[in-house]
């Protein structure tokens, strides 16, 4: 190579790969993304020399910038970087609407749909929709953390100048929970579906006193969800409550989000009582480009006095203009759909004509679920059944009334084979790490959560 | 191309290739040569200086140079872009041997703008084809193992469906 440098006739018939380095990169530099990889695929070495985050950023920089100088283009655009753009692939732990929640541990631990790997739009999030399933025991509440794993490709074209984290959510229940060992305190009078029915306006999430456990012995799987159902961690197994301070009866909800486990923030207080927008900043230095490296998570203080209603959460590149939020979209009077998301293997990758889409236009009518696709069932739930809790759940209420068992925003229901796994583990025989707090386990390894330490 | 026109300094400084060609040019063409400006700081009699141009070979030097004239006399003269881009795309207009040493004399000699030139140049022959495509254009075998290139290609085929 030292001869090249002193700028030697050298001339290889392929010189184009014995560059130096810095001129290669000044050629790749200038090709679209879509030219980069196919200058990766023309031998190892040129793979090789394609394989540098500059460049990929570069590219990705150049065409976005010629994107918003020609809006004109956007459609085109938008069709090849569904494509090509976005390499951040959502994986494990990542959320789509009307896909099972699955509590485990006393998370809520939700799986994209057959643990495929999901291509984000570039001008859209990484959004999740936390409350794709009617059952309103999907709220985060009590349930203290929704984890979010992503895949940030070191090679991606995006700018990796950061991402953002957006959550819509709401503080929706202020009353406290019944509460047998509480009913002494007049700070948490306790809640009675009949007497004293929470109001929730204009949500049409029912109320939560429904999941006070009762002597009936508990349904091993949900009468309209296909959904592993854990109690809240302070209700016992066997449906004693367990004892809850009054100061955790009074705690208010504080979200803290983490990143790869560094405090983003810490002790958010959400406004209440409607919905809001938390927007945080992600810094770079905080993400790593290793697959399935990047966490996200949101969690709540033990208890929380309120019900923290988590409606989508979304991710998306700094690079990228914050969406607008409607917020009278976000509002919905009762008995109209609630959630949406835009992911859905039904739906065709139509590329949308604005730039980028304001979160209000998302559509906001539930998915098809997997189920309408025969293709999509049987890789659904094959996948579905490898990530179930095999616990039993409590009884759960009945369904939401204007939700029908056709009803295209119902969530998958689970097939045969979960079912008659979940029959064969008795209730009894649940495992020590599920459901009871005092058995609550961190799956970071920490046991914090144990009241009794 | 016109030549330069004369200078009220008139000195000249001669360019040495690998070969052993001299190329006299006057000095404010040479000192668009980062390589040859830099050589020049510390010197006070220039006139006349012979530089060695390093493995630059006579063909490649007078290309380099006849680049830079042109880019004198550009400034001096104003010329409008569109010329200029013209007049570009036809000195780019050469064998691929040659503008992959024009690429390397133009690295060694700090010339940027050449440079960037002929890079934007070589970029061009690579765009809208497809990797076979390119292989061809650049005489590349494939060293790819069948598991490999499957793996590379799978790896990119969100960018190949809809090519």
């Amino acid at each position: 190579m030292s001869s090249v440098r002193s700028g030697a006739s050298v001339a290889p018939e392929n010189l184009l790969l014995h560059l130096p380095r810095d001129v290669a990169l000044n050629i790749l530099r200038r090709l679209s993304p879509i030219e980069l990889a196919a200058f990766s695929q023309l031998c190892r070495e040129a793979s090789r020399i394609a394989d540098d985050e500059q460049v990929w950023r570069a590219a990705a920089a150049r065409h976005l910038a010629d994107l918003s100088v020609r809006p004109t283009s956007c459609a085109s655009f938008y069709a090849l970087a569904q494509k090509l753009v976005c390499r951040w692939w959502l994986l494990t732990g990542a959320f789509v609407a009307g896909m099972p929640v699955h509590r485990r541990r006393g998370f809520i631990d939700v799986h994209a749909r057959g643990g495929q790997e999901r291509l984000i739009h570039p001008n859209s999030a990484t959004t999740c929709y936390v409350m794709g399933d009617p059952d309103p025991t999907a709220l985060i509440w009590p349930t203290p953390a929704v984890h979010l794993s992503f895949f940030l490709d070191a090679k991606g074209p995006f700018p990796v100048d950061g991402m953002r984290a957006r959550l819509i959510h709401a503080i929706e229940n202020p009353k406290p929970i019944a509460h047998p060992s509480a009913q002494s305190d007049p700070a948490s009078t306790p809640t009675s579906t009949t007497s004293n029915p929470i109001s929730v306006p204009p949500l049409s999430i029912p109320p939560l006193s429904h999941i006070t456990p009762t002597a009936s012995a508990p349904s091993p799987v949900s009468p309209h969800s296909d959904m592993a159902i854990s109690p809240p961690p302070y209700l016992s197994l066997n449906g004693v409550p367990a004892p809850v301070s009054i100061a955790q009866q009074r705690a208010p909800v504080r979200v803290t989000i983490k990143i790869n486990n560094n405090v983003i923030l810490k002790d958010f207080r959400p406004e209440a009582p409607h919905f809001s927008v938390l927007d945080v900043s992600i810094p770079t230095h905080l993400l790593y480009s290793k697959p399935r490296a990047n966490v996200l998570s949101i969690e709540l203080n033990k208890y929380p006095n309120e019900c923290y209603w988590l409606r989508e959460v979304s991710i998306m590149p700094s690079i990228l203009p914050a969406p607008a939020v409607d917020k009278a979209s976000l509002i919905f009077p009762r008995n109209e759909p609630q959630v949406s998301t835009t992911t859905s293997e039904d739906q065709p990758d139509v590329a949308p004509v604005t730039w980028p889409p304001p979160l209000s236009l998302r559509p906001l009518t539930h998915p098809s679920p997997p189920s309408n696709s025969p293709r999509a069932r049987r890789h659904h739930h094959s996948r579905q059944t490898s990530h179930l809790s095999t616990t039993p759940h409590p009884p759960r209420s009945p369904p939401v009334s204007h939700r029908t068992r056709d009803s295209p925003r119902r969530a998958p229901r689970m097939d045969a084979t979960r079912h008659k796994r979940s029959k064969q583990q008795p209730f009894q025989k649940a495992p020590r790490h599920m459901y009871h707090h005092s058995n609550y386990r961190s799956p970071r390894g920490s046991s914090h959560h144990n009241p009794k330490n | 191309m016109a030549d330069v026109p004369n200078q009220i300094n008139n000195i000249t400084l001669k360019l040495k290739s690998k070969d052993g060609e001299i190329f006299e040019v006057e000095k404010p063409v040479a000192m668009q040569i980062n390589f040859v400006k830099g050589m020049l700081e510390d010197v006070d009699e220039i006139d006349g200086m012979e530089i060695p141009m390093g493995e630059v070979e006579a063909a490649i030097l007078a290309k380099v140079v006849e680049y830079c004239k042109f880019h004198y006399q550009q400034e001096l003269n104003q010329t409008n872009a569109d010329e200029v881009d013209r007049w570009e795309r036809a000195f780019v207009q050469v064998d691929k041997s040659t503008l992959f040493q024009l690429i390397l004399a133009a690295n060694f000699l700090d010339v940027q703008s050449l440079l960037d030139l002929t890079c934007k140049t070589v970029a061009d022959m690579i765009k809208g084809k497809t990797p076979e495509q390119i292989r061809a254009e650049f005489d590349i075998d494939n060293d790819f193992t069948p598991e490999q290139l499957e793996e590379v290609r799978r790896d990119n085929a969100w960018c190949a469906e809809d090519r």
